[in-house]
């Protein structure tokens, strides 16, 4: 279970702060995918860092399954990320000197594996299951936009996360490519029995999830 | 808005950037300027030592025997001279020993200088002119003893002597003269106490003595031997005037008018050389007188049938016999069995011989080898004169000290054994009536054939009127006569030199080493490395405003156009830089002067350098380095072109990705070509079909290619493996393979890392060790010792009697000194040609190599001319060979010939070029790494043709039996107390090679140093492309973050990255420098090289500090906000 209590995020200028988000809640179960819609620079993916542990929030409290990553250390807090959360940015973001199975293999490289090979197995296997058998050994810079972005998500899922989180995941793909991607998300999240939250300006994309907010304002508003 | 308006701004807004490119800039500018003020500033340190050590003296004028003091008004008197010439100072100018008696010290190659008032005005400075025994010492031999005021030093010279030490006359147990004095105290350097001819960097050892006192003692009362001249500004030729003031007295020329009519024609030494012997006989031609020539030599006996008359002169006389034609006919030989020898009539009644009688004379000769030798020659009576006319003229015989000035026979005091026991009373009463008239007359043939000497083959001319004269006509002609021989033999031919000694020395101030061009090539890396930052610096700049050279694409900037705008950037940015780097340059030039004063000392032996700041150079540096860095950022400039708009305008370069499947396999296979062709080369080298040292600096220098061609290959592989694991190992390997994003830069890295390597190790193949003295074919040639003796040793000292003679008994009976081994060397003493002297060798110091020598054939040759399997077997029997044009064969040392003279075996030299007797050499060898690098080494008969005038060994070359090298103290010892009296100085051959080992292996040392700091100018650069990496992958690392890395993990990433490329980098550089040196290596035993080790140390370093800067670029990246995509 996710819950986000009364977040609030703002940045220091020398204007003074600015507030990005504030007194903002949320909760979302497992098995749940929510999409939070909003215009450029409304605060979607400071939001979406703040659930992922990877930006503090200036105040409030962000859970998952009952721990608060904030609480945690730096080198606690690194491997809560590596095993509970999965990132899809809209920029792959990809590693071009590595393959994609590589690529997918990147975050075990700091986790202390069950048995030698299992992790590579489960890479061949996402890949597999993102219908990029065939290009394990490609590398960013061979494969189209499409299936640079399936890499990423299968980079993302590879630690089995419990909370996958997407900042504009179809930001940088045509319409078919982003449907395509669209639609693997759902039905990963379905298989895997993930909490997923994506942010989009997209309506489209966001009408394929269960729940939809708009941030307005600093706050979520159902959409 | 204009064109340079841009530029300007561009300038402005990204300042930051090209402040590092200004840095990059101004380091080369400071380190190129600053290289090239260092060899101004020693140019000018050398001229500034010769010109204050010179005084008020611009030409010299010296002499082999000395002149009159007179000849200084003579020659001033001469028309233009005076105006010339604002000042003469005669001088007497010896090489000596001193011995500092309170404390023993003594000190060899002391210039011995009498000096009168004259001296001290002609310079120009306020001192008091030593008089009586009194002597001042230079600063620099005053500190060496120690010396106070009132202490005593024994000065000891070679004596000057008009007869030839190494003649039958000469008096070879007195070559020197010791002389007793006070020591007033050290003459400051402002009074002229470092008066030098000779121009050296090292500290002056010189004592200044009263002139009379020098000249009485040496018996030289009015004479001098050097003559200094100060200009005046006028130009005139001093060597047409020398000439005409010069008379027969500053030859030692005599011409007397005797009582028979005729003229004597002598020289002070007894012997009148050939050229000055034939000169006479053409003047006399063209007078009309006619000739005698004369050759009186002592017969030991004169022996037939069993009755001898022992110590006869005998004179050979020319057919003309002075007139006497009786004994003309007598004389002529009619080539029936032995020469016809006419005896008077004394001798004749006292050996009861007649008309055809056989007899035999024995004498002495003295051997050019260096020996007293016995012979005989068989004559036929053919005539009996009376005691009468040309038969009783004493003054047939020349003055020999000891022997025509003695009363009787038994005072004779020659410096040669004569047995007393030999005369009787009648040979007494003989001496009484007729003094030194010769008994016996020969041919002038034959008396040529037996006694010629190297000084000459006549001991006197006899010129005769065709008719008689009167006494005031003969003494005319006399002065005619003289005159006209005066002018015929000239200065040159008469020993006396005219030097343009400020010129020469200046001239040798450019110095044998251009430090310029030196520290230049030392700083290669330095500058290269700042270049390279140049460069880099420039290119992160560029690449940090793609995005605006896209902006100006999209909006029609051409190409051109915005290369003209970043290189109008860089012009400016690289003036700013060159200007900071000239200041720059002259702190760096100041470190540099300071090096060579301190920590390279051992390279210029001197800490008299200072700097002296050129303008020129600087600009000329500053110039240099702004077009180097041009070049640099045009080439950076030129790769905009490769860009398209649409890349530009996302801010990315070429994809990286997409040369990695390009020239994968062209670069294994030259890793593989390389390997293979290194092998065989290596193959080739240990088959000796290929020289050790290139075949080995070769094969490393492919090993290197083939290493680093590997690399390329290794970074742009695609079949890496799965990445697996988890940890710090798995996470190492992650970061090695993000080596391979950015192949060009990592392998950049990697390369400068292993070529810097290769070459801080590789260079120490050159250093040099100095190796068993035993060893004939080493650099010391066997010989343990080397002696040098400021006197000659006229006798051989490799001869038994020679070393009898001199007091190295090396028998049984003197077990310290018994198998030890001494070969004489003749020496021309002159400037030092080794590489401890930084001037110029105008006047090289020259060795007259012996047959022993020559057939040991010891040393190792370098390179020879040798064409013949003989001459290969040892190239030093080249020096026998016979050239067209007075041409003399030489060898050289190698390191000598290369880098001090600057020519190679085969050229032709030409030695004393500024003088009347320019010497033309044939370099046909050359000696690799020997103890003989000072001088130049021809064989000894050529040497005593172009150098008659010096007499005996003054450098001696001594081996000792293995296993004695414990005694070789002991032993150095025992030579200098025996050989005192000639100032012998002996060292070990080992410490004097080391001493030049010192000095070529100080160079490796500072291009290594130099080479070092190129290399933490490179671990800058090194640094900034680490940084730059990472901040360009920092939306990588952020996503590495977002997927749990931590920061530490993020930085092994980095570091293991680094420490890769600079591993790789040492591996690769180490391996194909240690093959290049393993020759080295195992002479060594396999010790490796030590300074070598510190660099590399260095390296490592380099690469830790360059991981820590980008370690700490990761902790201050924004990661969040880098994972935005904007």
């Amino acid at each position: 279970m996710l819950v986000a209590a009364q977040l609030s995020k703002h940045y220091d200028t020398a204007r003074g702060p600015v507030p990005i988000v504030d007194d903002l809640s949320l909760e979302v179960a497992r098995g749940e995918s929510v999409a939070i819609m909003g215009p450029s620079g409304c605060g979607k993916s400071t939001l979406l860092y703040m659930l992922g542990a990877l930006e503090r929030p200036s105040s409030g409290t962000v859970t998952l399954d009952g721990r608060n990553p904030y609480a945690l250390d730096d080198a606690a807090q690194s491997a809560f990320r590596n095993t509970h959360v999965g990132f899809v940015f809209q920029d792959h973001l990809l590693l071009p000197q590595l393959s994609a199975l590589d690529n997918v293999l990147v975050p075990t490289l700091v986790t202390a594996s069950p048995r030698p090979g299992a992790a590579a197995d489960r890479a061949r296997m996402l890949l597999d299951q993102m219908g990029l058998a065939s290009r394990l050994d490609h590398r960013p810079g061979e494969l189209s936009g499409g299936e640079r972005q399936r890499v990423a998500v299968a980079r993302a899922l590879i630690q089995q996360p419990s909370l996958l989180l997407c900042d504009e995941p179809t930001g940088n793909l045509d319409r078919a490519s982003a449907d395509a991607i669209a639609g693997l998300l759902v039905s990963l999240q379905g298989t895997h029995d993930t909490m997923l939250v994506i942010v989009t300006h997209s309506p489209t994309l966001a009408a394929r999830f269960s729940r939809r907010y708009a941030l307005t304002d600093r706050r979520l508003v159902s959409a | 808005m204009t064109f340079g308006h841009l530029a300007l701004r561009g300038l402005s807004y990204h300042r930051r950037t090209h402040l590092a490119v200004i840095f990059g800039v101004a380091s080369a500018v400071a380190v190129l300027a600053g290289a090239l003020l260092v060899g101004t500033s020693v140019r000018a340190s050398l001229s500034g030592l010769v010109a204050a050590r010179l005084g008020h003296t611009d030409v010299v004028i010296t002499a082999e025997h000395p002149f009159t003091e007179a000849l200084t008004e003579r020659l001033l008197d001469q028309p233009g001279v005076a105006e010339a010439f604002r000042g003469a100072a005669p001088v007497f100018a010896l090489e000596g020993v001193a011995t500092h008696q309170p404390s023993g010290r003594r000190a060899g190659n002391v210039s011995v200088y009498g000096v009168d008032r004259r001296f001290f005005d002609f310079h120009g400075v306020t001192a008091d002119a030593p008089t009586g025994g009194d002597v001042w010492l230079s600063p620099g031999l005053a500190e060496e003893f120690g010396a106070a005021t009132d202490d005593a030093l024994v000065v000891r010279v070679a004596r000057p002597t008009d007869i030839p030490l190494d003649s039958l006359h000469g008096r070879k147990e007195e070559v020197g003269r010791a002389m007793r004095l006070r020591v007033l105290g050290p003459l400051p350097r402002e009074a002229m106490g470092e008066f030098s001819l000779s121009p050296s960097q090292g500290p002056v050892r010189a004592v200044f003595m009263a002139l009379p006192r020098l000249q009485r003692d040496l018996g030289q009362t009015g004479r001098v031997n050097a003559l200094l001249l100060a200009r005046a500004g006028g130009d005139v030729d001093v060597t047409r005037a020398l000439d005409a003031s010069l008379d027969a007295d500053d030859l030692g020329l005599r011409v007397e008018p005797l009582a028979d009519g005729s003229l004597l024609v002598e020289t002070a030494s007894g012997l009148i050389p050939d050229s000055l012997a034939a000169a006479i006989t053409g003047i006399g031609l063209r007078r009309s007188l006619e000739t005698t020539e004369v050759l009186t030599w002592l017969a030991n006996r004169m022996t037939t049938g069993g009755r001898s008359v022992p110590y006869s002169l005998v004179a050979g006389v020319g057919p003309a016999a002075v007139g006497d034609t009786a004994l003309a006919s007598m004389l002529e030989d009619t080539g029936a069995g032995d020469p016809p020898v006419v005896l008077n009539d004394w001798a004749a009644r006292d050996l009861g011989v007649s008309v055809g009688s056989p007899l035999e004379l024995e004498y002495y000769r003295w051997a050019d080898a260096g020996r007293l030798v016995s012979e005989r020659a068989a004559f036929r009576v053919s005539g009996i004169v009376p005691i009468a006319g040309i038969a009783a003229d004493r003054r047939l015989a020349p003055a020999y000290p000891g022997i025509t000035d003695a009363d009787s026979l038994g005072d004779w005091d020659p410096p040669f054994p004569i047995d007393l026991s030999l005369v009787r009373p009648i040979d007494e009463d003989y001496w009484d009536r007729y003094r030194a008239t010769a008994k016996a007359f020969v041919p002038i043939a034959v008396a040529r054939e037996l006694w010629r000497t190297r000084h000459g083959s006549v001991s006197s001319l006899r010129l005769r009127p065709s008719s008689p004269s009167s006494p005031g006509e003969l003494a005319t002609e006399a002065a005619a006569v003289s005159q006209a021989a005066v002018r015929a033999v000239g200065s040159a031919r008469g020993g006396l030199t005219v030097v343009d000694v400020r010129a020469r020395n200046l001239g040798a101030s450019a110095g044998a080493t251009d430090f310029g061009a030196y520290f230049s090539y030392f700083s290669f890396f330095l500058v290269v490395s700042a270049l390279l930052l140049t460069a880099l610096f420039f290119r992160l700049g560029i690449e940090q405003r793609l995005r605006e050279i896209g902006v100006l694409r999209a909006t029609g900037f051409s190409v051109r156009a915005i290369q003209r705008l970043f290189l109008l950037e860089g012009l400016v940015v690289s003036v700013t830089g060159a200007l900071a780097g000239a200041g720059l340059a002259v702190a760096w030039a100041a470190l540099m002067m300071y090096g060579l004063r301190t920590w390279w000392v051992g390279a210029v032996g001197t800490t008299a350098l200072t700097l002296h700041v050129d303008p020129l150079t600087l600009v000329i540096g500053a110039v240099s380095g702004v077009a180097a860095s041009l070049v640099c950022i045009s080439l950076t400039v030129r790769a905009i072109r490769r860009q398209s708009p649409r890349q530009l305008l996302t801010g990315t370069t070429a994809d990286p990705s997409s040369s990695l499947v390009r020239g994968a396999s062209r670069r294994a296979w030259t890793s593989v070509a390389t390997g293979v062709a290194a092998v065989a080369l290596t193959t080739a080298t240990l088959a000796q079909v290929v020289p050790a040292a290139a075949g080995f600096f070769g094969a490393g220098a492919l090993v290197l290619v083939s290493g680093l061609s590997t690399l390329a290959w290794w970074l742009r592989r695609r079949d890496a493996g799965v990445l697996g694991g988890s940890g710090l190992m798995a996470v190492s390997r992650f970061g090695w393979r993000n080596a391979g994003w950015r192949p060009g830069r990592s392998l950049t890295s990697a390369g400068l890392v292993a070529v810097a390597s290769f070459l801080l190790v590789s260079v120490d193949a050159f250093r040099k060790d100095t190796h068993d003295a035993g060893d004939p074919r080493g650099g010391t040639g066997g010989f343990s010792l080397i002696a040098e003796s400021v006197l000659p040793l006229v006798q051989d000292p490799a001869d038994l009697r020679g070393r009898d003679a001199l007091g190295l008994q090396f028998d049984a009976d003197d077990p310290l000194l018994a198998d030890v081994s001494i070969i004489g060397a003749r020496l021309r003493p002159g400037d030092d040609a080794s590489c401890l002297n930084l001037y110029q060798p105008k006047h090289p110091r020259v060795l007259g190599v012996s047959d022993r020598l020559i057939d040991a054939g010891r040393f190792r040759f370098a390179a020879s001319t040798a064409s013949t399997d003989a001459e290969r077997a040892n190239p030093w029997q080249l020096l026998r060979q016979t050239l067209a044009d007075g041409v003399i064969p030489a060898i050289v040392d190698a390191t000598s010939l290369q880098y001090v003279l600057h020519a190679a075996v085969g050229d032709e030299m030409v030695i004393d070029a500024d003088t009347g007797r320019p010497i033309r050499l044939l370099v046909v060898g050359s000696l690799a790494d020997s103890v003989l690098q000072g001088e130049i080494l021809i064989a000894e008969s050529s040497f005593q043709q172009v150098f008659p005038e010096a007499a005996g060994y003054r450098v001696l070359l001594i081996g000792i039996p293995a296993g004695a090298q414990g005694r070789l103290d002991d032993l150095a010892a025992a030579i200098e107390a025996r050989l005192e009296p000639y100032g012998v100085d002996v060292q070990s051959t080992m410490r004097k090679l080391e001493a030049y080992h010192r000095v070529e292996n100080t160079y490796l040392s500072t291009f290594q140093t130099l080479g070092g700091l190129g290399l933490v100018l490179g671990t800058i650069g090194l640094a900034a492309v680490t940084a730059r990496n990472v901040l360009e992958r920092r939306r990588e690392l952020a996503l590495l973050a977002a997927s749990g890395y931590r920061l530490r993990d993020l930085s092994t990433l980095v570091v293991a990255e680094n420490l890769a490329l600079v591993t790789a980098g040492l591996v690769v550089g180490v391996v194909a420098a240690l093959v290049s040196i393993a020759p080295v290596l195992v002479e060594r035993g396999g010790r490796p090289p030590g300074l070598s080790m510190v660099w590399l140390a260095a390296v490592a370093c380099s690469g830790v500090v360059a991981a820590l800067v980008a370690t700490r670029a990761v902790r201050r990246l924004p990661l969040v906000a880098s994972l935005r995509s904007e």
